[in-house]
């Protein structure tokens, strides 16, 4: 390859690469760009409300709900039971353990990145809900939800959660 | 001169096939370095640690007077004393039998009318000698690095663990003597050793067969008792996980799910008073912080807030009404309670000696 071709090659990856960036850098049309300084109104699609003075992130909900569908996707759910070794039928089975570091890694992602919380409290309620997620991680999503509401200061109705009283019985027992 | 010679050699090899103890507990030669080394890390840690937040509830399961770590080791210690590794086999060469031992008159438990999958439903070797031994009447033991060790009760406290207890699908952290990775080890742990306890019928805290609806339906990996195996190794590790100061967001999340697993195991399961008002204060603060809103809230915003505020308060209201009822249902709470005192013929360290072997080996 010769200097001409290099010098090329290397142009257009520049533009490639900084097209790449400009793009990403544009916010979805779909979403808001600006700073909410208004209360949203509650409604069935949208659930959450952040309370005053804790929105000074603007959401980057598209790719937070990218993350979220593949997370939810990733949860262990009752089928991984049903292969299991001796030592995970006596004890706990990894699918558990992996439900329960996925959740760990969306929270904690969510705590560096406050514009994700939204969404991550969607997440946890829906997990919560999900009837084909296996129980014991329900019960930490269940008990996750909760806890959150209060420590990031979202608005999220959780009285018409369609969580069973015995998966709520079992987040009680959580530390 | 060449017997002195063949002499000399074994006693140069015998070190290499010797057992080696920390704290009190014994590892036989064959427990890979790897594993003994990382149990040896678990006792230690769990003998630094002196609980800050106590559970009630561990503490009256276990009988422990205290959550301080000495008498956590000691609890252990009195119920594993000697650990062996997944490829000990219970063969000719290893099993030691004596017939005519007296075992207790009491009954078996009621599984061991059906000796197949007892294996799946105990994997605490010293228990397990020990019933069949009374079933059979023979007195079973094994040989233990030259120590011969018989199962004259349930507290002879041999334990075989696997590698399940090592592989790294089953870690916390890729650092196999990381906190988390000790925890969940030593909530194991706890779990086995109370296989080492009970009389007659609860001898070895036998597990129950989960029912269908179960998550783990048909396998025998549930309990129908308040203070089982499955009890004490989630109270272990929920005690544990709440004092558990290195653990990351991720290990603690991973940790919680494996309590919830132990939990939803134990059917019937009561929730306790402590639990009963962590769950008030939960939603109480729902509702408080609920109620921020109203002051900036127009009037049909308002009207939303106030009914998931006035739903939440149902929800408190019940959860008020179990509490209440908690003192008077006490004695008819289902599950029932088992007879943990053990029966058969061991001696238990006292809190004092059992310091004292575990500040030998920390020297």
């Amino acid at each position: 390859m010769n200097l001409k071709h290099r010098i090329i090659l290397f142009t257009v990856t520049a533009l490639t690469l900084g097209a790449v960036i400009y793009f990403r850098s544009q916010p979805p049309e779909s979403f808001p760009t600006e700073v909410k300084t208004e209360m949203k109104s509650i409604t069935d699609q949208d659930e959450t409300l952040k309370l005053p003075g804790t929105e000074s992130l603007p959401a980057k909900e598209t790719n937070t709900s990218t993350e979220l569908i593949i997370s939810m996707k990733e949860l262990p759910v009752k089928q991984d039971l049903e292969v299991l070794s001796d030592e995970e039928i006596h004890h706990t089975p990894k699918a558990v353990l992996q439900g329960g570091m996925i959740i760990g890694e969306l929270i904690e992602d969510a705590e560096t990145h406050p514009e994700k919380q939204e969404m991550t409290l969607k997440f946890l309620k829906s997990c919560a809900e999900n009837e084909d997620v296996l129980q014991a991680v329900r019960a930490v999503c269940w008990k996750k939800t909760l806890s959150k509401i209060s420590d990031w200061k979202i608005f999220m109705p959780i009285s018409d959660a369609e969580v069973p009283e015995e998966i709520k019985k079992l987040a009680l027992k959580l530390p | 001169m060449k017997f002195l010679a063949v002499l000399a050699l074994m006693t140069t090899l015998a070190p290499s096939f010797a057992s080696t103890q920390f704290g009190g507990m014994k590892f036989h030669s064959g427990v890979p370095e790897q594993q003994a080394s990382a149990l040896k890390n678990d006792l230690k840690y769990l003998y630094k640690t002196n609980n800050i937040k106590t559970d009630a509830e561990f503490l009256k399961i276990t009988e422990l007077k205290n959550n301080k770590g000495a008498y956590l080791h000691n609890w252990l210690l009195n119920r594993v004393r000697y650990v062996i590794g997944e490829n000990f086999e219970l063969n000719d060469a290893n099993i030691l039998t004596t017939y005519y031992y007296p075992f207790p008159k009491s009954p078996l438990p009621d599984v061991f009318g059906a000796m197949s999958g007892v294996k799946t439903v105990m994997s605490n070797t010293g228990g397990m000698l020990y019933l069949v031994g009374k079933k059979e009447k023979q007195l079973f033991g094994i040989r233990f690095d030259g120590e011969n060790v018989y199962a004259k009760s349930a507290r002879v406290g041999i334990l075989q663990v696997g590698e399940g207890l090592f592989l790294s699908d089953f870690q916390f952290n890729k650092d196999i003597n990381a906190p988390a990775n000790s925890v969940s080890r030593l909530a194991t742990l706890f779990h086995e050793a109370r296989h080492s306890d009970g009389n007659g019928k609860s001898t070895g805290f036998t597990h129950d067969v989960c029912p269908l609806t179960h998550p783990y339906g048909g396998y025998a990996a549930c309990e129908t008792s308040g203070n089982g195996s499955y009890t004490v190794g989630a109270l272990a590790m929920r005690d544990l996980l709440q004092n558990c100061v290195a653990c990351n967001a991720k290990e603690k999340s991973a940790l919680t799910a494996a309590v919830a697993d132990q939990f939803s195991r134990i059917l019937d399961a009561a929730t306790t008073r402590k639990e009963l008002l962590a769950g008030i204060e939960t939603y109480k603060n729902l509702a408080a912080e609920y109620a921020k809103y109203l002051k900036d809230a127009d009037a049909e915003l308002a009207k939303k807030i106030e009914a998931e505020i006035a739903k939440i308060n149902v929800v408190v209201a019940a959860l008020e009404k179990d509490l209440r009822a908690i003192p008077a249902t006490k004695e008819g709470q289902k599950p029932v309670m088992l007879d943990a005192d053990p029966e058969g013929t061991y001696k238990d360290l006292t809190v004092l000696e059992s310091m004292k072997l575990m500040e030998a080996s920390l020297k």
